[in-house]
């Protein structure tokens, strides 16, 4: 069974007296091997947010169908829902309650026990903050106690939504451990985030998205590798006649500080750089190899370009 | 089933713990305590009985050719101020279910029902607390978003809607019934100590907890309204304005232009209901070849109550239809 199929899943916003908005724009996903993380990335305005309300059955899609655990969406809501997990945006809790009650409050509609909710609070590190309201929370621990209404359920497949705002650096290091955890223990973790280095360090496989569209998705370590992210880093005395040398080679080279270049993306054989630096006369320092990371592909692929409008 | 009244729990026990549920009660016994107060205050306990005023009103009256028991009738309680706990639901100053006062059968005059305190109050409770119970209980899920995060537990729309109604129409009634219950009994003090709580029967204490009943559906009923409109605005602020703009405008506009409406209009039927007096008509009537407009009995408060509540029923059909098919983001 699949945990998680999106066929040609469109969301069009009517807007009076403008041409609709599209949102998501036929996007594919499917994701079939249960027990890992998947990173969700994508732009502000990318779609990420929409997508994952059609997959919980919160919205109904314009064209395409979602199915999740085996359920149609939105029809199907009722049985999925059951054994997923969700946080999007942010954490809505009743501001006058404390954390206990918000959780209390969730689970007496599933009947679950107060003694795991107490277990859950601990797992998420608000045990002593518990019966403290809501409204005197910090940003992270709200979102501590969102990932806490997930985990509540004991869920199959858990879907969050930048689960990592406003955390600081203990929690972040703290949130990606709780999510390989989750993992690790045969969970689906579907994580959408901004936090590139986080979403490489902990996810398994990755899909990013850019105006609704699905534009790559895998294995990290396949899509980084994969990608014309690698530079090379040459140092050389004459960085001005240097860089007018590999330039009328027809490589793509800036420059960088201590007399460095930067050549990207790299040859497949670095030999061919000393080769022609050498025919012109110019003797190089140094010469490594610089691995190209998620967040380099994540900017290639959607042109740099940030959703949010200053 | 099991689930539903799970549901139902959670969605009750948010509601009890709602600011609003207690700053309405807290107004509520707080009227109470202040009309209590000054009324016992203003009250002259030797006021009663005056016989020199029953005197002069005999006196007065006698130039009318009136006969011995409509003088006695008009001027037993002459001159006397004190406080009549009868008075909580109409002018008797007898004993209540000798004198309560009782429609015709076969009526076209119109009955105007219980003239008492406790129904001039309720009119204006029920309104109240409805109408602000009701658009603040679903604003606020969508001012905090919280409706998302119960649809993620229960993904069955109608199942969370008819909970939610459920709870707005018990939890209204409840402040409704409660605060009209403690505006009664601040006013007993009164009438022990400084008035009398004579005529209070058997049937006085039906007609009171029945009256402050009837204010509570009636309350429960307009806050399933009110709770609709926050639905479609999607804001209580929106759902408050709107029923206080058809209030004042409304009524005004039902009044002098399609008078024809005001049989169906939910608020005037509430009034009617819970103060048990007839809906009005107009009709149209020749008389000696002329033609005007008089007030008739529309209904019975019964069918006023009815009418309510199927107003009601379709506002929260059109409540579900609505809550089905929008997005919720």
């Amino acid at each position: 069974m699949s945990i998680l199929k999106i066929s040609q899943l469109s969301k069009r916003y009517r807007r009076f007296r403008h041409s609709p908005t599209v949102a998501v724009d036929t996007l594919d996903l499917n994701i079939e091997e249960p027990g890992q993380v998947i990173g969700f990335l994508g732009p502000n305005g990318s779609g990420k947010t929409t997508t994952i309300r059609c997959m919980l059955g919160l919205i109904k899609p314009s064209s395409g169908s979602v199915t999740l655990l085996g359920s149609e969406m939105p029809q199907g809501a009722a049985k999925a829902l059951e054994k997923v997990g969700a946080l999007v945006e942010n954490p809505k809790f009743f501001e006058e309650f404390t954390g206990r009650r918000n959780l209390r409050l969730l689970g007496r509609i599933q009947g679950i026990r107060r003694k795991e909710i107490d277990q859950i609070l601990d797992q998420v590190g608000l045990s002593d903050a518990a019966d403290i309201k809501v409204k005197k929370y910090s940003l992270g621990m709200k979102q501590r106690l969102g990932v806490a209404a997930t985990l509540l359920k004991n869920p199959e497949l858990l879907v969050l939504d930048e689960p990592a705002n406003g955390l600081d650096p203990a929690g972040i290091v703290e949130m990606r451990r709780l999510l390989r955890d989750l993992g690790d223990s045969g969970k689906t973790v579907f994580v959408s985030s901004h936090q590139l280095g986080e979403i490489e360090q902990v996810c398994d496989e990755v899909v990013i998205i850019d105006h609704g569209k699905v534009v790559t998705s895998g294995p990290v370590d396949t899509i980084v590798s994969s990608s014309s992210s690698t530079a090379l880093i040459v140092t050389i005395e004459n960085v001005d006649e240097t860089r007018k040398v590999l330039e009328e080679n027809g490589f793509v080279v800036s420059s960088r500080t201590n007399n460095q270049i930067e050549i990207k993306p790299a040859p497949e054989n670095p030999a061919v750089i000393t080769q022609i630096l050498a025919d012109a006369s110019i003797y190089l320092t140094g010469l490594r190899s610089e691995e190209g990371n998620l967040e380099e592909v994540f900017l290639g692929l959607t042109k740099g370009r940030s959703g949010d409008k200053l | 089933m099991k689930t539903f009244l799970r549901l139902l729990g959670s969605e009750l026990e948010r509601f009890l713990a709602r600011r609003m549920a207690r700053v309405l009660l807290v107004i509520a016994v707080g009227i109470g305590l202040l009309v209590g107060t000054i009324t016992y205050l203003v009250t002259d306990e030797h006021s009663a009985p005056d016989s020199k005023a029953v005197q002069e009103c005999y006196e007065d009256l006698e130039q009318w050719g009136l006969e011995e028991w409509e003088k006695e009738e008009a001027c037993s309680d002459w001159g006397d101020d004190r406080f009549h706990i009868t008075w909580l639901l109409g002018d008797s100053t007898e004993d209540w279910s000798s004198t309560r006062p009782t429609p015709e059968p076969n009526r076209t005059e119109p009955f105007g029902g219980l003239n008492g305190i406790l129904p001039a109050i309720g009119g204006i409770l029920s309104i109240l607390t409805g109408g602000l119970v009701g658009a603040s209980f679903f604003g606020a899920e969508y001012r905090f978003g919280t409706i998302e995060q119960v649809l993620l537990w229960e993904p069955r729309r109608n199942r969370v809607l008819l909970a939610k109604y459920l709870t707005t129409f018990i939890g209204s009634a409840l402040v409704a019934t409660i605060g009209s219950l403690a505006i009664s009994f601040s006013l007993w003090p009164t009438a022990v100590a400084k008035g009398t709580t004579q005529g209070a029967d058997v049937r006085f204490w039906i007609d009171l907890f029945s009256t402050a009943g009837r204010i509570g559906i009636a309350a429960g009923l307009l806050g399933v309204i009110s709770g609709t409109v926050a639905i479609l605005t999607r804001h209580t602020a929106g759902a408050v304005m709107s029923l206080l703009g058809y209030q004042i405008i409304g009524g005004i506009i039902i009044n002098i232009w399609i008078k024809w409406l005001a049989p169906w209009d939910p608020l005037y039927n509430a009034g009617a209901f819970l103060s048990e007096a007839d809906t009005t008509k107009w009709v149209k009537q020749s008389n000696f070849g002329q033609t005007y407009w008089t007030e008739v009995s529309a209904n019975s408060y019964l069918t006023a109550g009815f009418i309510t509540f199927a107003i009601a029923t379709v506002f929260a059909l059109v409540g579900f239809i609505v809550f089905n098919r929008r997005d919720v983001s």
